[in-house]
C-alpha cells in the first residue's frame, strides 16, 4: 500500500497544485541534485529551478555532468525564457536568477551576495514570491548561509520547506543556518525527499 | 583561455611604470562614445555596439524596443555584441540580425537586399 504524505492543513502533497519545485545547494550538494533528478519520473509536472554555487569562469561543463544521469530535460536557461514543467533550470555561472511573476527568468549581474554569484537567497525570495503557497523550496549541503534567509521567505510566504538532514550533509553549515532561521516543515534525507517529490 | 590565445598572457599587455596596457595601435582610429539609455540622439553608422548584460535589466516589450534602436544606429554589417544569457531571436526586431558567434552572442546587422 503507497504511503500517504500529507502537507498542511490534512491535504495531500498532490492536493497541493504545487507550481514549481527551487533547490539550493553548495559543496556536496552536487551527488544529492543527481539523484534527486535521475529519479524523479519524466512527466514531472512542475519545473525545478536550481540554484547551485559554482566556479564563475567556468561556464560549461556543469549541465552536461548533471545531464548525465537525469530523466529531466536540464538546461541553463537565457534571460526572459518561460519555465515549462518537467524541465530543471540551473542558475547559469557569474548571474543571479530571479524567477518573475510572469513565470519567466530573469537574470542579473548585480552584485555577489553570501558571497555568491548565483545567490540562492535571491532566487528563493523571488520564487517564494513568484509562487507563495505553491512553492516548494529545499535546502541541502553547502559550506555557507547563503539560502537560509530565503527559506524563510518561502516559509512567509506560505510555501514548504524542506531542509536535507544535516547529518547526512557533507558540509552541514546550510542545512544548521536554514533550520536555525526556519523552522523547516520537513527534515528529510535524500531518499525520503524523493519519494516526497515523486509524489506530487 | 576564452579566447583561445596562443601566446602567454603577458604577451598581450605592456608596462609603463605602474600601468598595463594591451597594445593601444589596435585602437588608435578608434572613438568611443558613450551613450545613455534613453537613446536619445543616437548616433548612427555606428560599427561595433558593446551591449552586454544590459537587456536583462528590461522587459521583453523595451528589449525589442532597444534593440531596434541598436539597429538603427549601426553601419551597414556593424556588429552588436550583448551578454551570452541575452538572446534575440524571440524579438521582431532580431530577426534584423545575424548570428556571427551564438555561444559569445556576436550578431551582426543584416543586410537587406
Amino acid at each position: 500500500m503507497k504511503q500517504k504524505v500529507y502537507i498542511k492543513n490534512g491535504l495531500l502533497a498532490d492536493e497541493m497544485n504545487y507550481k514549481a519545485v527551487i533547490i539550493g545547494g553548495s559543496a556536496g550538494s552536487f551527488q544529492v541534485v543527481t539523484k534527486i533528478l535521475s529519479s524523479l519520473p519524466k512527466t514531472f509536472p512542475v519545473p525545478v529551478l536550481l540554484c547551485l554555487h559554482r566556479l564563475k569562469h567556468v561556464r560549461s561543463g556543469f549541465v552536461e555532468a548533471l545531464s548525465l544521469k537525469s530523466n529531466t530535460p536540464i538546461e541553463e536557461p537565457n534571460d526572459k525564457d518561460q519555465l515549462k514543467p518537467g524541465r530543471a533550470y540551473l542558475a547559469p555561472a557569474n548571474y543571479h536568477m530571479y524567477i518573475e511573476l510572469s513565470n519567466r527568468i530573469a537574470l542579473s549581474t548585480e552584485d555577489v551576495v553570501n558571497h555568491s554569484r548565483p545567490s540562492i537567497d535571491l532566487s528563493f525570495i523571488t520564487a517564494a514570491n513568484a509562487y507563495r503557497e505553491k512553492l516548494i523550496g529545499i535546502i541541502l549541503s553547502g559550506a555557507n548561509k547563503d539560502g537560509a534567509f530565503g527559506l524563510k521567505k518561502v516559509h512567509d510566504c506560505g510555501g514548504l520547506t524542506m531542509v536535507q538532514d544535516p547529518n547526512e550533509c557533507e558540509v552541514k553549515t546550510m542545512t544548521t543556518s536554514a533550520l536555525q532561521l526556519t523552522k523547516a516543515d520537513f527534515v528529510y534525507s535524500t531518499d525520503q525527499i524523493i519519494r516526497f517529490l515523486q509524489k506530487i | 583561455m576564452r579566447a583561445n590565445g596562443s601566446a602567454t598572457f603577458t604577451d598581450y599587455y605592456k608596462l609603463d611604470r605602474y600601468y598595463a596596457f594591451r597594445d593601444t595601435s589596435l585602437i588608435r582610429d578608434v572613438e568611443f562614445n558613450k551613450q545613455n539609455i534613453n537613446f536619445d540622439n543616437a548616433p548612427t553608422n555606428v560599427k561595433l555596439i558593446l551591449f552586454r548584460n544590459n537587456l536583462i535589466y528590461y522587459n521583453p516589450t523595451l528589449q525589442d524596443r532597444i534593440l531596434s534602436v541598436l539597429n538603427d544606429s549601426l553601419s551597414a554589417s556593424g556588429a552588436l555584441i550583448i551578454g551570452i544569457k541575452e538572446k534575440i531571436s524571440g524579438f521582431a526586431s532580431g530577426k534584423e540580425f545575424d548570428i556571427v558567434n551564438e555561444a559569445e552572442s556576436v550578431y551582426k546587422k543584416r543586410i537587406i537586399g
